[in-house]
């Protein structure tokens, strides 16, 4: 057991991947000489070479393409996008080709190919560096998607992202890779499709995912404390495919349900969770089920109106406080 | 003998129109020569010829339409060539391209699934201008769902779905209830207080730092200022009830009163009479029981006084089930005494006791309260001269009961001492007339005056 | 334009420029040639052109939906580039690939299945024209993104190189896609990493409707490579042993000078872009003049003025490849459309299958 930063499990994980698997290499913009422009890749250029850690031009469209390729012939590339917002410029690499060339050409030719990138705003990066686009990918059979939301799950899942045989988009977050937490020695795996329980609650169901799922974890143990509200917290872990029986059980126990996400609210994840509970769990809801989500604006760039665009703990508390049941079980 | 079929010359196209045709019967055709064109749903077109012939037959003149794989030419040796050509028809169209076109087309062409899955999925869009353009419907915005209306007077319950699988579960009556959710919805919290209300007697304490300060509820009346001569004392469940439920009496249902003044003196002695012959163990038959047994006989008679309002209809109920009122700790309660007319007074009193008990106990069940079809309240013990009493909704009327006292009254011109007592009764007016109410009251008055037709 | 393009421009739209002759030229054929593979290519070109010529017909028949881009006026170019590579070598191309398809060693049947949508078509009826497949002979694929191709088979010679292979990847697509975005990426990444990769452009001089210089700054397109100091050359698609020629010279160079490399095969279209285009755009006498640089009977004539063909083979190819033709028709006719149970299969990978080295 150990605590180690969001930052440190990644770079951990992939290290031991490159050395497990020598089908396994890294690509993607200042991830070499630089070491990454958020130090993922710190040190791995000089451990193994310009052959396994592969620099790209600036050219998303050519290089996850390119990566694509390399999966069809057997190799298991792991692409680093530098942040989300230019994940667009690939766009149709990822969804015409990556997600359909196994299928449309019948079965023959896998594609193993995983694609990082991290999401979310706040530092004042303005409209087309704050970005939250995963559910693009979400609504797209091909693809998988998950979003750890711990060090301790993204070890695990990175692991089951570079093994399987399938492209993914792997999520994470900008805010998240200074935090900390625990993660066991050994080889593990998460499977995709599981969500996680992250605490038991009666009152009312808070389903998150990336970073929001952590402040909800946070949210929900102030308010027990100060309130006495005994709130669960589900955290998704996958977005695709999507731990549907874990969140259905959830709102039948506490039969109300509030989504925390930080994309924008219309078309985004928490529709599809709203509109999946409501058609599993419809006889068990005592109330319609909220979405709490960032304020659908571009990105601004001054401080306080990136303050008031953004979702976070203040409006997933209010949230709470509307929905409370007022009797606590 | 190669047929020369339409062919499908696009991906939306459903049918074709000659518009010339470029060999006549009797011409020799080669593999890939050019023989008519042919005007599709995008373009002008030409058709080849896949076969190498004499063209012996045109079966679609120009000017006339035919759906895709259909016949338009035969090519052959030459025997079967046509002598003349056949007339070209003026650009008169062939199909009106109507519903039934279309179904031609689902017949006649006898190709792969995929064309016919073209007919179906694309059939608004085949072809020509005489098809009139199918009017796009006015889009109406979806009403907003209406919101923050509480149980409103259409009598649309608004209610959970999670509420009302519970209340199902349990027999409660959602009309009984008041909802306190979103949108004035009922929700689970006010089932289990009205669970709770059946189950505990004694006042249960709601929760109340909790209850105030994260959900700040209009129902909820906590005060935040402690004033030195006042003391607040919050309300159990039961009472809180209560004062929802009469409140929405009062205010939705349009009472009217009746009173009269019965003489119980008879009544009295007969009671005497049956309480003589009661052993130890037995019951005791009360004044209330007498009376309980008078409105139901008198209900079987007037069955519109044993009804109830509902969606602007009104409900008669078969069965004749009476609410006897109990004072009880912190407030009161009305457990129902079912199928009044049938059992003999001696039951009635039983049972009224046994109910009397479980009040005073907090044991009542839901289901010795639901069903309740009329209500007696009886203060008689209390010595009150006449009082009025508030309707228990769903019900049409209440008794109210006073106390029997001794009076003179003149029989035969001459001054008697006789014990009357006065009740009124309370009804609604939308359900009851003020004469149907007299005359009710009239037959009770008869039993009670008369009370051996109360035995049996 | 300077003055070098305007000389260029001076120069015409040729298409007899670099390599091989146009088809009106009586010329030697090479010494080293062997009958045999000349008489293949020559059975190849014209299987190609049945095959195309049947593929219209079962579409006007609705035996075929969708979409259907035909290789019809460029059989030279299709056998040319698939002769010059070796059966370890892969191959991507776009949309108009039916005939690359055949070429590459796919049976016309599985083709046809495919084309009709059948469950032995050589993806199952998933694909259909526009996306053909077949991993044992290495042909990965068409491709329906003008350009989509370009990246995956940069990143196959990615894989080769990582791996020290001395496989090829030779990566057809049309003129219109010179224009995008994605040609300048791949050959960007190609050129830095020194990928065994040949872009090999099928000038056919249209877009759709579009002339190739309408839509490109550059009416040569082979003259792009420059951008990137990449050997590039361009040669008379007409001319199936040049074509052949100018892909075995590029693989070669791939093979051992670990380079990319850009080929332009000038060729004509003979019809419209898809199946379904009346083709009003083009100018009449130009169609004209296109079809009467028929590459097959061009190559015929070689032949036959070498001694290596004469009528009576010419008819035994010609009844061969349409028996062939028609075969392919009654099977894909009789194949079955694949049931409705399979429709969720292969939405994803098993996850335990072993993804080596292919």
């Amino acid at each position: 057991m150990a605590e180690i930063t969001f930052r440190q499990a990644l770079h951990d994980t992939l290290r031991e991947e490159l050395l497990r698997d020598e089908n396994v290499f890294l690509m993607g913009e200042e991830i070499g000489t630089f070491e990454g422009s958020y130090k993922i890749t710190a040190g791995l250029l000089k451990e193994f070479g310009s052959k396994r850690i592969v620099d790209t031009p600036i050219a998303e469209n050519g290089f996850v393409g390119m990566a694509t390729g390399a999966a069809m012939l057997g190799l298991r590339p792991v692409v680093e996008i530098m942040t989300i917002n230019f994940i667009i410029l690939a766009m149709d690499e990822i969804v015409n080709h990556a997600a359909k060339i196994h299928y449309m050409f019948g079965g023959q030719c896998p594609v193993p190919l995983v694609i990082r990138t991290p999401g979310g705003g706040g530092q004042q990066l303005s409209a087309t560096h704050s970005q939250n686009l995963e559910v693009w990918f979400a609504h797209v059979p091909g693809l998988k998607v998950v979003a750890p939301s711990t060090p301790a799950d993204a070890k695990g899942l990175l692991r089951t992202a570079i093994r399987g045989n399938n492209p993914v988009i792997y999520l994470e977050n900008l805010a998240l890779y200074n935090s900390k937490g625990e993660v066991t020695d050994g080889d593990y795996t998460i499977p995709f499709g599981k969500a996680k329980v992250t605490k038991e609650g009666t009152d009312l169901t808070v389903i998150s995912y990336s970073r929001m799922a952590s402040v909800a974890l946070d949210v929900a143990r102030r308010m027990e404390q100060e309130k006495h509200l005994n709130i669960e917290v589900v955290d998704l872990r996958s977005l695709r495919p999507l731990d549907i029986e874990t969140i259905v059980n959830s709102v039948r126990k506490t039969n109300r349900a509030i989504v925390f996400e930080e994309d924008w609210r219309s078309y985004g994840i928490g529709a599809e969770i709203a509109a999946t509970l409501q058609e599993e769990a419809f006889d068990d809801l005592d109330a319609p089920i909220k979405r709490v989500a960032s304020v659908e604006v571009p990105l601004p760039y001054s401080k306080p109106l990136e303050q008031a665009a953004l979702t976070g703990a203040k409006q997933l508390i209010e949230a709470i406080n509307e929905l409370a049941p007022r009797r606590r079980r | 003998m190669p047929e020369v079929n339409m062919p499908r010359l696009s991906d939306t196209m459903q049918e074709g129109t000659i518009t010339r045709w470029l060999k006549k019967p009797g011409d020799t055709i080669k593999k890939g020569d050019i023989i008519a064109e042919v005007e599709t749903d995008k373009a002008n077109m030409e058709v080849e010829a896949y076969d190498a012939g004499t063209l012996e037959q045109i079966l679609v003149n120009e000017g006339d339409t035919a759906p895709i794989g259909q016949v338009i030419a035969i090519i052959g040796s030459g025997a079967g060539t046509q002598k003349q050509p056949a007339a070209p028809q003026a650009a008169a169209k062939n199909t009106p391209t109507t519903a039934n076109g279309t179904a031609k087309e689902v017949a006649t062409t006898s190709q792969a699934p995929s064309a016919n899955n073209q007919v179906a999925a694309t059939s608004s869009r085949s072809t020509e201008a005489s098809r009139p353009v199918a009017s796009t419907q006015v889009q109406e915005t979806a009403r907003p769902a209406q919101r923050e209306e509480a149980l409103s007077g259409d009598g649309k319950l608004r209610a959970s779905p999670l509420a009302r699988r519970m209340a199902e579960e349990h027999g409660v009556n959602l009309h009984q209830l008041q909802g306190t959710g979103p949108g004035g919805r009922i929700v689970r919290d006010d089932i289990e207080d009205y669970l709770d209300l059946q189950r505990t007697a004694p006042a249960t304490t709601a929760q109340p730092e909790s209850a105030a300060a994260s959900v700040p509820s209009a129902e909820v009346v906590a005060p935040e200022v402690q004033l030195a001569d006042v003391e607040v004392i919050s309300l159990s469940s039961m009472q809180k009830t209560i004062a929802r439920r009469l409140t929405e009496s009062k205010q939705q249902v349009p009472h009217f009163y009746i009173g009269n003044e019965i003489d119980m003196t008879d009544a009295l002695a007969l009671r005497q009479t049956l309480n003589a012959s009661t052993g130890e163990n037995g019951v005791k038959v009360s004044v209330n029981d007498l009376i309980v047994k008078a409105c139901a006989l008198a209900l079987e008679k007037f069955p519109e006084v044993n009804s109830s309002w509902k969606d602007s209809q009104f409900v008669r109920h078969k069965r004749i089930n009476i609410g006897i009122a109990i004072d009880i700790p912190g407030g009161l309660i009305v457990p129902v005494l079912k199928d009044a007319n049938i059992k003999g007074v001696r039951s009635l009193a039983r049972e009224a006791k046994a109910l009397a008990e479980k009040a005073r106990s907090g044991k009542l069940t839901a289901d010795d309260l639901q069903g309740g079809t009329f209500s007696i309240s009886n203060l008689g013990m209390m010595d009150v001269t006449d009082f009025i009493a508030v309707i228990n909704p769903p019900e049409a009327a209440i008794m109210a009961v006073a106390s029997a006292r001794k009076t003179f009254v003149p029989i035969n011109d001459q001054p008697v001492i006789r014990d009357l007592m006065h009740v009124t009764i309370s009804a609604d007016h939308r359900i009851l007339y003020g004469a149907t109410v007299a005359r009710f009251l009239h037959e009770v008055k008869g039993l009670l005056e008369q009370p051996y037709s109360l035995l049996g | 334009m300077n003055t070098e393009q305007q000389k260029r421009a001076k120069a015409g739209a040729s298409t007899s420029e670099a390599r091989g002759s146009s088809g009106t030229d009586v010329a030697t054929l090479p010494a080293n040639e062997k009958p045999e593979t000349l008489l293949h290519y020559y059975h190849q070109m014209l299987l190609v052109r049945r095959f195309e010529e049947k593929t219209s017909e079962m579409y006007t028949k609705a035996r075929i939906g969708g979409y259907c881009h035909l290789n019809l006026g460029e059989e030279a170019t299709v056998v040319g580039f698939c002769e010059g590579l070796e059966p370890t070598d892969y191959v991507y191309t776009n949309y108009r690939e039916h005939g690359y398809a055949i070429c590459r060693g796919i049976s016309s049947d599985a083709v046809m299945a495919e084309l009709f949508g059948k469950q032995d078509g050589c993806a199952h009826g998933r694909g259909g024209s526009m996306h053909l497949f077949d991993l044992q002979r290495r042909f990965m694929g068409g491709y329906a993104i003008v350009g989509g191709q370009l990246p995956l088979a940069t990143g196959a010679a990615f894989a080769i190189a990582y791996r020290g292979g001395n496989e090829v990847v030779a990566c057809q697509m049309g003129d219109g896609t010179t224009n995008g975005g994605p040609f300048f990426e791949s050959l960007n990444l190609a050129k830095i990493y020194h990928l065994p990769v040949i872009y090999f452009i099928v000038n056919n001089q249209y877009g759709m409707s579009t002339k190739a210089d309408q839509g490109s700054a550059v009416g040569e397109l082979y003259r792009k490579a420059c951008a990137f100091d990449m050997r590039s050359e361009r040669v008379d698609g007409n001319d199936v042993l040049a074509v052949r020629d100018a892909v075995r010279q590029a693989a070669k160079f791939a093979r051992e000078q670990h380079e990319p490399s850009l080929i332009e095969a000038v060729s004509y279209r003979f019809r419209g872009h898809s199946v379904v285009d009346p083709d009003r755009y083009r100018d009449e006498e130009e169609v004209k003049r296109g079809r009467a640089q028929d590459p097959i009977p061009a190559f015929a004539k070689r032949l036959m003025d070498a001694g290596m063909l004469d009528e009576q083979e010419m008819q035994r190819i010609e009844e061969q490849v349409e028996q062939e033709v028609d075969e392919a028709v009654r099977f894909a006719e009789e194949s079955p459309f694949p049931p409705l149970e399979t429709l969720f299969d292969h939405i994803y990978a098993a996850d335990d299958v072993q993804t080596g080295e292919k």
